[in-house]
């Protein structure tokens, strides 16, 4: 007996002692100026070609750079061309790339970024196949030559209209002039990738930091599948715009899932950037570290037409709901009420106003016509009452808000049920583009600064289009802003997109509830990130700290 | 014995095939494809689903799943990691799972035996008091109120040691969630070897040993732990597996990235490949968990015999 006693506190002491191997500040053991960042979820891999979603774009916006750089102001800068010369009729642009610019990788130099790189990224990035179900749309919203073709005829991406005449000069040829293209072009998964080293790398190529060559203004030192940290460095021959801006020598990004344990963390003094959510945006709201902004996402419930086709019903359901309550009862997180499509500070009317001054709101809570739309929807459908399906996720939060939506509903509206229908998360979507749902809560979030990254979405057929809803006034107006005889017309283009909004709203298909915001714990000390309303959220190229 | 082993091996392999062939004809009834981004039109789906055989017969596939297994290949993941290999994507998260596993079913059984141990001792006093509400108190409560309580008080309050898992301080920051996981086996084997224990204890044999001279050490090593042990061996091979596999709440609570956050992802992103891997693996473990405890039996206690009786 003694003898399992004895082993039980030889275990005992095992644990303490590693107990006291457990340093928590600084857990990185990083020298230098370090800023740790608390992030829900980290990328499974860097490759610019694959990245869909946030956590991967905000990472490659670090490690990689591109022919443009959005910065603080939201202008867009040349980053890793010399030059870029315009033709005439706006329809090509010549872009120098210089000699100076290098990969760099392991602390070393790499091979020379060359105008070919560009070329081969641009073919990634539209090819559906190679670049999986991340196919890059900006191309085709900018206009580049080709891309919608290969997107909607499966052309062959190879005729992209990107191209390399030499390993200084690369050409970019458009279908038709977009003033904001150049903003659409910086997204990173356009960065240059050598074609070498990709098919080197094969399926592992930005799965690690071994498998990655870093172009952009910090390098990837420390990336691993299955780790629980990302660690950059600042890259010290970075030659693109905002070279040297940032005095913080190494960045971290730790995975902390649970958004208590994130706080606690903060709190520890184990991370200095913290993601808000909920109530505890409340209790921080007044803190000094407290940051808050808005961005170019819109969450809203979609409603399939195909199911639901009576326009009165829809109405009557766009007007029932008091969005304010749901922000400040329910959301707790800092959204603000959406009364249209085209989110606030997003663009201008043409004119140099927001977008949004200058149009009418939508939606707003009035019990007295939503009833009145009713009334007229029962009357059209011949019925007293009616059931509705509303999908809804299984988490906690988007249960509470479909409770809360559903009681909203069937007070408002009696003879309207609604039934909550439960799926898994990610499951949700299957249903939703199957068109197998009656209605259900979307967020679409623009990837440029542009009222059609939320109104081309519900041009007839797109595949974005989930309502199945159409108008043909409507696919008019979006055709002549995107490729026709609007597009270049500034003035007459936000009129018309305002005028676009009107009818699509009018058509209900969509119920906007919230735009986004995102409340984060900064430390005081940290200063110099760029908060951007869409593409990518975080630029971290003039972080001081 | 040999042949028995053999049989047994060949029964496993059966089931293993069978549970496969269940796999994939559960997984061809998810709805959707792996393949949901808004922006694909039907034609482009249909070329990504053909690039990765889906576009084949189900028994097709099924077939052809099983030879490239045979051959080490699991196939690669569609969303998680688009083309990587799934055998490479389960090593990354399985060894964090397995260590957490592992180590939290040694801690467990080491605290569970040594508290069923005292009980039986001190049967009737307030050590066996004391020991009884601890393991009532494991049983009863979730990981994750474990979890949460370790998590705010030893790493926060104390700030002792880590609330989140790194791979950079992959001792110390995995102790926490060892604990939290080592609750539940700790309270079910201190149950299982009080019960059982005492049940010894009192047996004719044990009276008559104790009679014979014995001395208490002997008595207790000899005669009454081995025999008390076997039911815990009994619990102990489902449970390892159990813990291997990943408990999705302590993982989420502590960050640890193993294999109870891929199979979830997997799952919603219907990356069919990995929910394959891992579900195959999570098989092999249990069947293979279940043999060894088997076997096992014919070891500890002889009067099991693994080969079965011979006919009078």
């Amino acid at each position: 007996m003694k003898k399992h006693i004895a082993c039980i506190l030889s275990a005992a002491m095992l644990l303490g002692l590693l107990a006291s191997c457990g340093g928590t500040k600084n857990p990185q053991g990083e020298s230098g100026k370090t800023v740790t960042i608390a992030k829900s979820i980290l990328p499974a891999h860097v490759d610019p070609a694959y990245a869909g979603s946030a956590d991967c774009s905000e990472i490659i916006n670090m490690n990689a750079a591109g022919l443009y750089y959005v910065d603080g102001d939201n202008k867009v800068q040349l980053d890793l061309a010399s030059a870029a010369v315009e033709s005439e009729d706006h329809m090509s642009i010549t872009y120098t790339i210089g000699e100076h610019y290098f990969y760099y990788a392991d602390g070393s130099q790499g091979p020379r970024i060359t105008a070919y790189d560009f070329e081969y990224a641009a073919r990634r990035a539209i090819d559906p196949i190679a670049s999986n179900d991340n196919q890059d749309t900006r191309m085709m919203n900018a206009g580049v030559k080709n891309a919608r073709a290969i997107h909607d005829e499966g052309m062959d991406p190879k005729e992209i209209g990107v191209h390399a005449t030499d390993e200084n000069t690369l050409v970019i040829e458009f279908e038709v002039y977009i003033p904001y293209r150049d903003e659409l072009l910086s997204g990173r998964n356009l960065a240059p990738q050598n074609q070498a080293f990709v098919e080197e790398c094969g399926a592992k190529y930005g799965t690690s930091a071994d498998t990655v060559l870093n172009s952009g203004a910090w390098l990837l030192t420390d990336f691993a599948v299955g780790s629980t940290s990302i660690t950059l460095k600042t890259n010290p021959n970075f030659k693109g715009y905002d070279a040297g801006k940032a005095n913080v020598d190494t960045v971290t990004f730790v995975q902390i899932q649970d958004s208590q344990q994130a706080l606690l963390a903060y709190q520890n003094g184990d991370v200095d950037i913290v993601s808000l959510s909920g109530e505890q945006v409340v209790t921080y709201a007044d803190d000094p570290a407290f940051v808050k902004f808005g961005q170019a996402a819109v969450t809203y419930l979609a409603v399939n037409c195909d199911e639901y086709s009576n326009d009165n019903l829809r109405r009557a359901l766009s007007c029932a709901l008091d969005k304010t309550a749901l922000c400040d009862e329910v959301l707790l997180d800092g959204s603000i009420p959406a009364y249209f499509m085209v989110p606030y500070n997003l663009t201008t009317d043409g004119k140099g106003n927001d977008f949004r001054d200058t149009t009418k709101s939508y939606g707003q809570l009035d019990l007295a016509k939503a009833q009145s739309y009713w009334e007229a929807a029962k009357a059209e459908m011949g019925i007293d009452s009616v059931t509705l399906d509303f999908l809804i996720t299984s988490d906690e939060n988007a249960y509470t808000v479909g409770a809360w939506i559903q009681d909203q509903f069937q007070n408002a509206l009696p003879g309207i049920n609604i039934n909550l229908v439960t799926v898994p998360y990610e499951s949700k979507m299957n249903y939703v583009m199957a068109g197998d749902y009656g209605f259900s809560v979307v967020t679409w979030g623009a990837d440029y600064a542009d009222p059609t990254a939320f109104l081309s979405c519900y041009v007839t057929g797109y595949p974005i289009n989930v309502s199945h809803w159409s108008n043909a006034e409507y696919d008019q107006i979006l055709s002549d802003c995107t490729v026709g005889s609007m597009a270049s017309d500034l003035t007459a283009r936000g009129a018309a997109l305002q005028r676009a909004e009107e009818i699509f709203m009018d058509g209900a298909s969509v119920i906007p509830l919230y735009q986004t915001s995102t409340c984060l714990l900064v430390r005081t000390n940290i200063s110099g990130i760029n908060y951007h309303l869409c593409g990518n959220t975080y630029d971290y190229r003039s972080m001081t700290a | 014995m040999w042949k028995y082993i053999a049989k047994r091996i060949l029964i496993a392999l059966g089931t293993l095939f069978f549970i496969l062939f269940v796999l994939f004809i559960l997984l061809s009834f998810m709805p959707g494809s792996p393949f949901n981004q808004l922006t694909l039109t039907a034609e482009q789906i249909a070329v990504l689903e053909a690039k990765y055989g889906l576009d084949k017969p189900l028994m097709i596939r099924f077939f052809i799943y099983v030879k490239n297994m045979l051959q080490g290949d699991f196939g690669v993941s569609y969303n998680i990691i688009a083309d990587y290999p799934v055998i490479d994507l389960i090593g990354a998260k399985f060894w964090i799972s397995a260590k957490l596993g592992l180590t939290a079913t040694v801690v467990g059984t080491v605290l569970g035996l040594f508290l069923g141990l005292v009980a039986s001792i001190k049967h009737n006093t307030w050590l066996d008091t004391g020991t009884t509400f601890l393991s009532v108190l494991g049983v009863s409560l979730p990981g994750y109120v474990f979890a949460l309580a370790l998590s705010y008080f030893i790493g926060f309050k104390m700030n002792l040691l880590p609330i989140v898992y790194s791979t950079k301080h992959p001792v110390s920051s995995l102790i926490l969630p060892v604990l939290s996981m080592s609750m539940g086996p700790m309270a079910q084997i201190a149950r299982y070897t009080r019960t059982e224990m005492l049940d010894v204890l009192g047996s004719d044999y044990m009276l008559l040993a104790r009679t014979k001279g014995l001395s208490n050490r002997i008595l207790f090593i000899r005669h009454a732990l081995k025999n008390g042990l076997t039911p815990v061996i009994t619990v102990l091979g489902p449970m390892l597996v159990s813990l291997m596999s990943g408990s999705m709440v302590v993982e989420q609570i502590f960050s640890v990235p193993g294999m109870g956050s891929l199979l979830v992802s997997a799952v919603q992103t219907n990356d069919y490949n990995v929910v394959l891997g891992v579900s195959f693996l999570y098989s092999l473990m249990f069947i293979v968990s279940m043999l060894v405890v088997d076997l096992l039996y014919g070891v500890i206690d002889p009067r099991i015999s693994v080969s079965g009786g011979k006919k009078e």
